[in-house]
Formats: C-alpha cells, sequence, structure tokens
C-alpha cells in the first residue's frame, strides 16, 4: 500500500500505521465514521493534490478502493 | 493510582504535546491528535465550550481547540446537536446545561437559515428578501435572549460571510436587497446590538472567510454531504478567529511590549550609521516597512499595550534619532526606557518591576536571534517576538501575535502607557520625599465613587477578573452577574476613580456590598495595583462605613479569603478598624465594625467627590 496514504489513514483515524491495510474497512475500523471520512478525504485531496466528486466520496468503502481511485486522478 | 497521579499523568502528557507542536505550522493530522489528548483530559481545561449552531460545527472545533492548545490554552469542548441551538439553551437538564460552559459559540448558516436569502436571485421578491434577512436578525436576538436569561457563559456570536457567488450576479453591489446590502445590514445590527454588554461579542467570521478567500473556503461537496459550511482555507480562518477569542477570555492579554532599536524600530545602527544614516521614511522601500511597522507598534499601543524601550546604544544618540527624525513614535510613547550598554534580561527584569507588572505579561520583540535566545533562556516566562529576516514582514507580524488579543477595548486602554509614565514619575518623587505622608500629601490624590452601571460593566469586569494582589475575596464574577448585581436592591455595586497631580489613574477599584443579610456585608472589593499604598482602600472604606451607618446598620461585616497572591489586602479589615469574629485554619476570615466605632479613619485623600446618579 502506499506508504502516504497509510499514513494519512493512520494519523486521521488514530491508528498504528502497520494496521492499516488496503482491506481497512469502514465497516470493520470503528473510528472510520462519517466525519473521519470526510476528514480522510480532504488530507487526501490535500496530500495527493486532486480533487474527488461527491459520488467518489460515497463510493469509498476500503482503504484499497480509495489508493485506486488516487491512482485513476489527474492531479489537479 | 490515586486520582491526583492520573491529573499529574494527564498534565506531563499535554505539556509533551505542546513541546513537541511548538514552532512548527499545524498540519491535519496534528488537529486529530490534539484533538484526541485533550478530549481525554478535559478535567484540566482551562475553559470549557459548547458549540451550536445549524451547521456541521466539529471540524470548527477541533480546529480551533488544536490551535488554542498550539496557543497554551486548553479548551474542553462540547458540540450541540444539529440545528439544536435553541433546544440546547432552553432545556434546563439538558446536556449544554449539565456540561456548564464558560463561553457557548453560535455560529449560524444563512443557508440553513435563510435560504431565499442566497439561493434564487432575482426571482425572489424584494420585500421577501427583506422579510428574510429581518427573520433571520430576529432569530439571533431571540437566541441571545434566552441564552442570556439561562447561563452566565460568555456569548460569542458569529456574523454572516458574504456569498462567494452572489444570485444576483454582477448587478448585486447595486441592488438594494442584495447579497453585500443584506449581509452587510445583517452583520452591522449584529455588532451594535450588543456593544454595551460584556457578556456577548461578535465574532467576525465575515473579515475571517473573506481573508481565507470565500471561493476556496466553499466546498459544496462537503456542504452537501455532511453540511460542512467552510473547508480547507476558510475552516482554518474561522478555526483561529474563534481559538482567538476563547483564548482571549480564557486569560489576560500581556501587558507590556518592550522593543529594541536597531533593525527593530528603524533601519540601519545610530551609533555606526549616524542619526542621517537610519533607514525610517518615506520614498525608501526599507524606510517605509520600518514607519509601516511602527504604526502597529502604536496600534497595539491604542489597545492598551504599555511600550518600553531596551537598546544597547549611547541614550545620546536615540535622543537625537527621536528629536532629529520625523517618527511616528516618540520617545514619551514609551512609558519605561533602558538605553544603554547592560544585558538586555537585566534591562527588561528592572522595567518590569519599576512598571509593577510581572514578566509573564511582558513581550520582548527584536531582530537579533541571539538576543532573542538569550531571553527565553534568561527569562522563560518573557514572552519573545523574533522579529523576521525581512523588515517588510515585521508589521504583520506583531499584528498577527494573539499575545495582545482583547475582546473589548475600555477607554482605560487608550491611557495606559500615560498612566504607566505618571507612576514612574510618582516613584521618583517618592524616592526625593522626605517621609511617607508628605509624599503622599504631595500626590494631591482625588477621587470619584459613584454605582455602577452598563457603561463602566467591562471595565468592572476587567477588574473582577484581573485583579490578584488588593482582592478581598478573589470572586471572578461574570459579566452576566455584575449586571444583575449593578440592577439589584439587594445589592450595592460602586466603583472608585482616581487622579492625581501627575495624572489619572481612571477606574482603579469596584466593591459589591449585600444589603439582603442582617448586617451589611462587604462581599468583595478590588483595587489595581496601580491605586495600591496611597491610602486609597481607607477612602473606600471610609465611604461605605459612613453609607451603612447613616442608613440606621448596627454593624457592617467583611469577608477575607487568602490566595497564593493577595497578601497585600490581607490585614485590610483590621485596619480599617474592625475585629476578626471568625477565623479557619486556611486564614479566611469574617471581620466586624460595630457603628459605634465606624467613624472615619484619617487618609491622604484630598478629595471626595460622589457621582451622582444619571
Amino acid at each position: 500500500m502506499n506508504p502516504e496514504l497509510r499514513s494519512v489513514f493512520a494519523d486521521t483515524l488514530g491508528l498504528d500505521p502497520d494496521a492499516v491495510t488496503a482491506d481497512t474497512s469502514r465497516r470493520s475500523e470503528p473510528a472510520w465514521d462519517s466525519l473521519n471520512h470526510l476528514r480522510l478525504v480532504t488530507a487526501v485531496e490535500e496530500t495527493f493534490g486532486i480533487k474527488l466528486s461527491m459520488a467518489e466520496i460515497q463510493a469509498i468503502t476500503t482503504a484499497g478502493e480509495l489508493e485506486t481511485m488516487i491512482d485513476g486522478h489527474d492531479k489537479i | 493510582m490515586s486520582a491526583a497521579e492520573i491529573d499529574l499523568d494527564g498534565a506531563a502528557d499535554l505539556t509533551a504535546l505542546r513541546e513537541e507542536l511548538k514552532d512548527r505550522p499545524l498540519r491535519t493530522a496534528d488537529v486529530e491528535r490534539i484533538w484526541r489528548r485533550v478530549a481525554a483530559h478535559e478535567e484540566l481545561a482551562d475553559l470549557r465550550v459548547a458549540w451550536l449552531g445549524n451547521h456541521t460545527l466539529e471540524p470548527l472545533l477541533r480546529q480551533a481547540t488544536a490551535l488554542a492548545f498550539t496557543h497554551g490554552v486548553t479548551l474542553a469542548s462540547h458540540a450541540g446537536a444539529f440545528d439544536q441551538h435553541f433546544q440546547a439553551v432552553l432545556d434546563p437538564e439538558g446536556s449544554l446545561q449539565r456540561f456548564a460552559p464558560d463561553a457557548i459559540v453560535l455560529s449560524l448558516s444563512l443557508r440553513g437559515l435563510a435560504p431565499r436569502l442566497v439561493r434564487g436571485g432575482a426571482a425572489v421578491p424584494i420585500g421577501t428578501r427583506r422579510k428574510e434577512a429581518c427573520k433571520v436578525l430576529e432569530h439571533v436576538r431571540q437566541w441571545v435572549e434566552a441564552a442570556r436569561d439561562r447561563t452566565a457563559a460568555t456569548l460569542l456570536i458569529g456574523n454572516f460571510p458574504r456569498a462567494p457567488r452572489p444570485g444576483l450576479g454582477l448587478a448585486d453591489p447595486g441592488s438594494p436587497v442584495g447579497d453585500a446590502a443584506l449581509v452587510d445590514w445583517l452583520n452591522d445590527e449584529l455588532a451594535s446590538t450588543w456593544r454595551d454588554d460584556p457578556q456577548v461579542h461578535v465574532l467576525d467570521l465575515n473579515a475571517a472567510i473573506a481573508r481565507a478567500g470565500s471561493l476556496a473556503s466553499w466546498n459544496p461537496a462537503m456542504y452537501h454531504l455532511a453540511k460542512i459550511e467552510w473547508s480547507g482555507p476558510g475552516l482554518e480562518a474561522a478555526g483561529e478567529l474563534a481559538a482567538r477569542a476563547l483564548c482571549a477570555l480564557a486569560r489576560p492579554a500581556k501587558k507590556c511590549l518592550l522593543l529594541d532599536l536597531d533593525n527593530t524600530l528603524w533601519g540601519g545602527i545610530v551609533g555606526e550609521d549616524g542619526v542621517d544614516g537610519l533607514k525610517v521614511q518615506p520614498g525608501d522601500p526599507e524606510g517605509e516597512a520600518f514607519l509601516e511597522f511602527q504604526h502597529a507598534v502604536q496600534d497595539v499601543k491604542a489597545r492598551g499595550v504599555v511600550l518600553g524601550l531596551v537598546s544597547k546604544n549611547n541614550r545620546e544618540d536615540v535622543c537625537e534619532a527621536f528629536a532629529r527624525l520625523e517618527l511616528p513614535l516618540r520617545l514619551d510613547d514609551f512609558a519605561a526606557t533602558r538605553i544603554d550598554w547592560e544585558h538586555k534580561h537585566v534591562n527588561i527584569r528592572q522595567i518590569a518591576q519599576e512598571l509593577n507588572i510581572g514578566l509573564d505579561s511582558v513581550v520582548f520583540a527584536d531582530d537579533n536571534p541571539i538576543e532573542c535566545e538569550l531571553i527565553r533562556q534568561m527569562l522563560p516566562e518573557v514572552e519573545v517576538l523574533a522579529l523576521p529576516a525581512d523588515p517588510a514582514a515585521y508589521a504583520d507580524a506583531l499584528l498577527d501575535a494573539w499575545h495582545f488579543d482583547k475582546l473589548v477595548l475600555t477607554s482605560e486602554d487608550a491611557h495606559k502607557t500615560e498612566q504607566y509614565r505618571d507612576n514612574v514619575a510618582r516613584a521618583a518623587k517618592r524616592r526625593t520625599a522626605a517621609d511617607l505622608g508628605s509624599y503622599l500629601e504631595s500626590l494631591g490624590t482625588c477621587v470619584e465613587i459613584g454605582k455602577a452601571s452598563g457603561a463602566e460593566l467591562p471595565r468592572l469586569h476587567q477588574l473582577f477578573s484581573k485583579t490578584n494582589q488588593f482582592n478581598l475575596t478573589t470572586q471572578r464574577y461574570t459579566p452576566a452577574e455584575l449586571k444583575r448585581f449593578a440592577g439589584s436592591g439587594d445589592w450595592r455595586f460602586e466603583w472608585i476613580r482616581v487622579r492625581d497631580n501627575f495624572g489619572d489613574l481612571g477606574l482603579v477599584g469596584a466593591w459589591l456590598l449585600r444589603l439582603d443579610v442582617r448586617e451589611p456585608t462587604i462581599d468583595s472589593l478590588v483595587l489595581s495595583c496601580r491605586a495600591l499604598g496611597r491610602e486609597v482602600e481607607t477612602a473606600i472604606c471610609n465611604h461605605v462605613k459612613q453609607q451603612v451607618f447613616a442608613a440606621g446598620a448596627e454593624a457592617l461585616l467583611g469577608r477575607f479569603l487568602p490566595t497564593a497572591k493577595n497578601r497585600p489586602a490581607a490585614g485590610f479589615y483590621e485596619a480599617q478598624g474592625f475585629t476578626v469574629v471568625e477565623e479557619d485554619a486556611d486564614g479566611a476570615k469574617t471581620c466586624r465594625i460595630a457603628a459605634a466605632d465606624g467613624q472615619a479613619r484619617p487618609c491622604c485623600v484630598r478629595e471626595i467627590t460622589i457621582k451622582e446618579e444619571a
């Protein structure tokens, strides 16, 4: 997993970086609540210089999906 | 582990975190870390803050909590339920009342409150737009009334940012009911409605969002997904504004700014470059930057900050420079100066003594990193403002500093330097006077006493919250409580102004007399340290005795509660002829004087006038 994304997850959700994997999901991770979801999006947009659409923001359910989404985005 | 040990760990934990974050900009990840740690140690908070409104306030309160934390103030925060700001204050047993806030921040979104003001543009009839704006104002007014009746917390009301894209488009500024016209009208009304009310303050969110950029702050996805009103720079700016206001509530502003001269107030070194070689004049880019900084220093002075000079120079050179150059600042703008070759930490300590202020009230500004580091090491209580490398950035560095933040300026503030300078002159006089009695006579002290009313409340609140030394019971009354005392027949709430041959000391003392008890009781009495040592307290006590005994009281009671700082007031009642009737192991005592013993005691106050009630 992208180390930058891993540290964004760890920082935003207060997790141990080693505990963050592509399978980390909204369903299984209690700290990944709706407010932290938006904070995560903001941090990702800031870190990777991209802008996610409303549909994309709502679609993300796992760290792996977010990583794929970032890879497919052009920098703004 | 005992409770005390847990507290100690919490305090140590927060101190370590604060140390780690020092001197670097705050990142998104830091905000979350600080938020979690602070939330875990709620009992250590300096101020308890409730956040209410009709948009999602969690991002704002986390941002504000994190920023306040890095500036030394720990907040305990409580977020009210979305759009339930009325219910929150009205419910006597609700979570807000249980939280017992010291301050409540109210931030309302026009999008939620008055959608037809924000959307629809020209399609919305003019009358409807006007009515919507009136409704918004009425909504806020009613909320403030409801909150004021039910809580003593200070109310911080956010005003309304202009829309980034007004519905009337280019025609907006020309329309009497455009976004510009109506939002400005609303904000003017908010500013004027509570201007003299020390319990209510307006947060200028409009200016904060404008500074951050209203376009950059608006993220429609965040709003539609979660009703988050501001993102990115807007969130940071709104968070900073709230944090500064809350820090200003939590602790007193710094009282004194000490400045270096060479390459601080002017470009160049007067001892080497000569007066004519200094850069501090219009027409020269560097000179203009230093002029700009001097103007910023004047702004800070006008907020009630006392100025001082600490410079390694020959005094004659400096006097010549101030005499010959046309500078915004003049030598007599400084209440105290040390222009010599002594170490700066020695001089700073002396100035603090001379002005009778604590080192923790002092900010020192210098361009020289070595001097700055020396002061940090030698006088850790002093706040150091290390000026940036480029003089063009000096003025902004000073104006961006939080040290001098005050939510309200009183008329006292505009004359602080003069008052402190007069005190220094009085001290010089004392050294030459033969004995204390003749010195006190030579001051020619005159006092005026009056009943507290609305106009003096902000200053009176300042006195009750800031006076430590001559403070008999150290009751930190809130603005709401003081207002109640002023209007109640059960209390007599009075103040004293002092002036003498050297100048006006201003409104320096206040006391509360409790009347709804068998024997009238002095509940509290505060006297600013600058009015001590001249028997003003005796004049106050004579006045109170005269009043209660003339009204037929058999005796007058007084309470004293000791603190770490109020020893100067410990023997007050005994000195005024009272007898201690009750004293506990901690030194808290009740004193009493009977009407028969209640004659005035001699004091050196030349003249006492009683202000007639308006």
